[in-house]
């Protein structure tokens, strides 16, 4: 592994209390490896082999500590891990790049809570078509053919819609940004 | 908003949907390493893409009902308990983690269920084999079915693990004279004697597969089946069939995915019981033209490629 981590717990963790921790920290995680690896499948399969990579280090883990933190950064080296190997293939942020990402996340961790509650509630103000074209493309994991079949629309269009749909949230999200005291 | 900037969004968005080109992803890459501002809205983009894709709570609250029947029918089955692959330092220690992946519960078995694993076939289609057989094989090492071959990967499409990959071409192979097949099936005998282990075995198989550009309406799906044979190989007909096989399996599993076309690989496995009595698996790995259905006539794939082949074995004591 390509960073240091040398704590020593005074006791190690039991599967139970690993699994407790990991199951509280996992989607946190998700959506940690997914700034870097966007494409939710291989996002997942990083954030098992992380899983993997945890549960061998546990021992090392300091309960006396955030466990969040200590794992993003054996999810940031399974995700470069990544990157190395599909980087070619899939177009992907360069290594150095999600360096510097990743670093920038952590300073924003707190204005990236705010947008998260606010996307909740400018989910709420789209139309029913918008919101099922966007639960459908990002949660279902449709394709474009397939939500254009669905709506009885052609491909352009229906992408067309999802990037509208997409600027009338990140508008909501700024704008509800700005009036927060 | 200005246009550098809704540019940047654009070219944020198409890296995030996968969608870059290579320009695309080197344009966003440079400007990510020197603006510190873009960083930022990248990251901004990024969090809503991925609480979108795996934050259910936001689909689960007062949007309930947002949800389309139609994907019901037709989802894959990620909100299905999977095996999914592991790294090789898993593999090593023999231990297996299983997930449910959209439920957020990370299975985990524990000591109770530690499985061991066994990697007993794969195929990268990188050296040896460059078309399959006609017809169904009959004996082990061998590729056999309906016509595809071996290619290099393209510019259009890459292959999923090193350089090369399975073009499927026909549904039916020289010699068949089917007068109507919208499957394009290939097949693959596996020897397993002696190695289920004390307990319970598993076979899992899995396969990756993509389809290229698609210009008409035609829908296209995917398949991976295996068949159990506790038979000699010597005993099987000659020639073989799939109507065999499907009479005389002691196990049998399949799973069939629709394909997305958007370029990406979908890895889709399946799992069956084996034992100790269980000399052989035969793979059975198939791109359909689910739409329209054919009345007449043999469907040739448009651009159907599939890679990386495995075949594991999970004994739990």
């Amino acid at each position: 592994m390509d960073f240091a981590e040398s704590n020593t717990p005074a006791q190690p963790l039991t599967h139970e209390q690993f699994m407790r921790l990991f199951l509280a920290a996992e989607r946190e995680l998700l959506r940690y490896v997914m700034a870097l690896v966007p494409n939710v499948s291989d996002a997942r399969d990083v954030v098992q082999e992380t899983a993997v990579a945890l549960w061998r280090a546990s021992e090392k883990y300091d309960p006396s500590k955030p466990f969040v933190p200590w794992a993003c950064r054996f999810a940031l080296n399974e995700a470069r891990l990544h990157l190395r190997t599909e980087l070619r293939r899939r177009r992907l942020i360069e290594e150095d790049v999600a360096a510097m990402l990743d670093e920038r996340r952590v300073e924003m961790a707190a204005p990236l809570d705010a947008r998260r509650e606010h996307l909740r509630d400018c989910l709420r103000r789209l139309t029913e078509d918008q919101r099922r074209l966007v639960r459908g493309y990002y949660f279902e994991e449709e394709s474009i053919e397939a939500l254009a079949a669905s709506f009885n629309r052609g491909a352009e269009a229906v992408y067309k819609s999802l990037q509208r749909t997409r600027q009338v949230l990140q508008q909501c999200i700024e704008r509800k940004l700005q009036t927060e005291p | 908003m200005n246009t550098d900037h809704e540019e940047l969004i654009q070219l944020i968005h198409a890296c995030l949907d996968g969608q870059a080109t290579d320009v695309q992803a080197s344009l966003l890459n440079s400007r990510l390493r020197g603006d510190a501002a873009a960083r930022d809205l990248y990251l901004q983009l990024a969090d809503t893409h991925s609480c979108l894709a795996v934050d259910e709570s936001l689909w689960t609250d007062s949007l309930g009902s947002t949800r389309l029947p139609h994907f019901e029918a037709h989802s894959a089955p990620k909100r299905w308990f999977v095996w999914r692959p592991l790294a090789a330092v898993a593999a090593a220690a023999g231990i297996v983690f299983g997930m449910f992946c959209t439920s957020m519960v990370f299975g985990y078995v524990g000591p109770r269920v530690v499985e061991k694993m066994k990697a007993v076939f794969s195929e990268g289609f990188e050296s040896s084999v460059t078309k399959t057989e006609p017809g169904l094989p009959r004996e082990v090492g061998q590729w056999g079915g309906d016509e595809a071959h071996v290619v290099n990967a393209t510019t259009a499409v890459k292959a999923h693990g090193g350089a090369k990959m399975l073009r499927f071409l026909s549904a039916t192979h020289p010699g068949e004279n089917s007068p109507r097949s919208q499957w394009g099936d290939v097949y693959r005998i596996v020897d397993v004697r002696g190695l289920a282990g004390v307990g319970s075995t598993v076979a899992r198989v899995s396969a990756s597969f993509t389809q290229g550009v698609v210009t008409g309406e035609e829908k296209f799906a995917c398949r991976v089946g295996a068949y159990a044979l506790d038979q000699d190989l010597s005993t099987l007909p000659s020639p073989m069939s799939h109507t065999w096989l499907q009479q005389n399996n002691s196990a049998t599993g399949s799973r069939r995915a629709a394909l997305k076309g958007t370029g990406r690989w979908q890895d889709v496995s399946v799992e069956l019981p084996i034992t100790r009595e269980t000399r052989f698996v035969v793979l059975h790995l198939a791109v359909v033209q689910e739409q329209p259905t054919l009345k007449s006539g043999v469907v040739q794939f448009p651009g159907h490629f599939m890679d990386d082949v495995k075949m594991e074995l999970l004994t739990r004591p």
